[in-house]
């Protein structure tokens, strides 16, 4: 019994070493401005200087659910990336910001940050700062991460 | 007052929100704008805008520099050093380019005013060559008219005397005692008296006439001397024949009293060529007025020249020997003016002779050394005498 205990923590060591992953850290995926990006017809935006490109599609029918003449009418989208690799997303005419995780070959939402509930936003503006994401509505700034808006960035 | 001030305050409140509101990718892209549109105005700006374009880039730098860090990272690829950096370049660039266009421009400017100057000097030039090329053609007009005048004038006197030659011979040959009164009658007829007068008025006229060289007048004088001889013969035989007519006999008077105003006139012209002829190689010979003194004043030149040639440098001296013995005396004075000279009496066979060998004499005193070639003879001849020397020493005694 002695025997097989030995065996089997020698073969639970074994597979725990041989699964353990690669990580290399610390790793920045910020961008140092947000991206102002044209929708196309057909929905996408891409943003030449990060090679990225996505469909706006699907986002812009969950903001202006009740409106499709909105989402139609939205011309540009505002992008931007945080530390952890984290797209931020809103534009004009929105009462979101959406944060999205990147997949594979898609990019899933991650949080739905609810800035004004009651009135669309008119044009907001992202910035990076250190350890949040600036958004700018109007005279207020706000202090954004993925997991929502931080305490007593509002203005 | 009220108004102004809300007015001020809102426009102050609005460019701070707007200061505010303003995220970076704005800042980024208002950056790049910015520079896009200097650079743009940069590249066409002349020396006339530089200057508040310059202004415009020093308000633009000041304007960005405290989002510096922030455009370093987000203005790809040059960031906000680089990209001011391309822009005082450019700056740089477009400040010389501005001061070479200016420069261009003044250099235009002047090349028109030039140019301008240069036209008007062209026209200038043509009038005055076509103005030349008249006034050629009016001296040589003058000159042919001259000539001609001169030898009409000769021809006519030559003709004038002529004529009373053969009215006397014809009358001489009939031996018609009684036809004085024909002589008279044909001399009245053909005026000769009266064509005596006019030639000689004619011939001071034009002694005093513009176009004459000064190797006209040797000429003249040979005319002169001539029409006065050719007077003698005729004027006695005119006397002859108006014995009886008082205001005749006058007038023939008078003949004399004009040739001897011509003679004189004549004297004077050529004495005061000859004089000039000198004076114009800056001979200082002193003035003569007649035969005698020429003769002597140019043998005391000669002599002068002669003695004090030891005092002057080679040049000088050889100078003024060219200018008497070759430019003067042999090549004009003596072809042109001697041979009248020694026609009329004013000059000998003597003296000429006497003035071409104190010249020869001049020019041995003048002619340049020959002290280098005495010294090289003299060597020569050392060398030799040494050879010889050095040969008969080097010889063997003979034994015997």
């Amino acid at each position: 019994m002695k025997k097989v205990v030995i065996l089997f923590a020698l073969f639970v060591a074994l597979i725990a070493g041989g699964c353990s992953t690669l990580q290399l850290q610390p790793a920045d995926f910020s961008w140092v401005t947000e991206e102002i990006l044209d929708v196309t017809g057909s929905g996408m935006v891409s943003a030449q200087r990060y090679s990225v490109e996505f469909n706006a599609k699907p986002l812009l029918a969950k903001e202006f659910a009740a409106d499709s003449m909105a989402a139609k009418n939205t011309k540009t989208i505002r992008v931007i990336r945080d530390k952890a690799g984290f797209y931020f997303v809103t534009g004009p005419k929105f009462k979101n910001v959406y944060v999205l995780a990147q997949a594979e070959g898609s990019l899933s939402l991650n949080n739905t940050i609810v800035i004004s509930p009651e009135k669309p936003m008119e044009d907001p503006k992202f910035n990076q700062r250190d350890s949040y994401i600036e958004l700018i509505n109007g005279n207020s700034k706000l202090q954004l991460t993925k997991a929502g808006m931080q305490q007593g960035g509002g203005k | 007052m009220k108004n102004l001030f809300i007015v001020t305050l809102s426009v102050l409140l609005f460019s701070f929100l707007s200061a505010q509101t303003r995220s970076d990718s704005e800042v980024k892209r208002d950056f790049e704008r910015g520079f896009k549109s200097l650079m743009k105005d940069l590249r066409g700006a002349d020396s006339t805008t530089i200057e508040s374009v310059k202004q415009k880039v020093q308000a633009f730098e000041n304007e960005y520099q405290e989002h510096k860090d922030f455009l370093n990272k987000a203005v790809f690829p040059d960031g906000y050093d680089g990209t001011i950096e391309r822009l005082e370049d450019q700056l740089k660039e477009s400040i010389e380019l501005a001061n070479s266009q200016a420069r261009i421009a003044q250099l235009e400017a002047k090349i028109g005013e030039l140019s301008g100057q240069v036209d008007a000097l062209s026209k200038e030039n043509q009038a005055l060559l076509a103005e030349l090329k008249d006034l050629k053609n009016e001296v040589q007009q003058l000159t042919a008219k001259v000539k001609q005048l001169q030898e009409n004038i000769a021809k006519r006197d030559a003709v004038v005397f002529a004529l009373v030659d053969s009215l006397f011979v014809q009358y001489d040959q009939q031996k018609l005692s009684n036809t004085d009164m024909k002589k008279l009658s044909s001399l009245e007829k053909n005026k000769v008296v009266d064509n005596i007068k006019r030639s000689i008025n004619e011939n001071m006229a034009f002694l005093s006439s513009t176009g004459l060289s000064g190797l006209d007048f040797p000429k003249m004088l040979d005319e002169q001397r001539k029409f006065e001889s050719s007077w003698k013969g005729v004027g006695k035989k005119l006397a002859e024949v108006y014995v009886s007519q008082k205001d005749r006999s006058k007038e023939i008077a008078s003949v004399d009293t004009m040739l001897s105003q011509w003679r004189g006139q004549v004297d004077d012209a050529f004495w005061k060529s000859l004089n000039q002829l000198f004076a114009d190689e800056n001979l200082t010979i002193a003035r003569f007025a007649n035969g005698e003194e020429f003769y002597k004043n140019i043998v005391r030149f000669i002599e002068d020249e002669t003695n004090n040639a030891d005092n002057r440098s080679t040049e000088q001296r050889m100078g003024t020997y060219e200018a008497f013995a070759y430019k003067t005396w042999g090549s004009k004075v003596k072809p042109v003016w001697v041979p009248v000279m020694k026609r009329n009496g004013m000059i000998t066979d003597e003296q000429v002779n006497d003035i071409d060998a104190k010249t020869q004499l001049w020019y041995a005193k003048v002619k340049p050394g020959n002290t280098m070639l005495y010294i090289l003879a003299g060597a020569l001849v050392l060398a030799i005498l040494v050879g010889l020397y050095l040969g008969m020493k080097k010889r063997p005694a003979t034994t015997e």
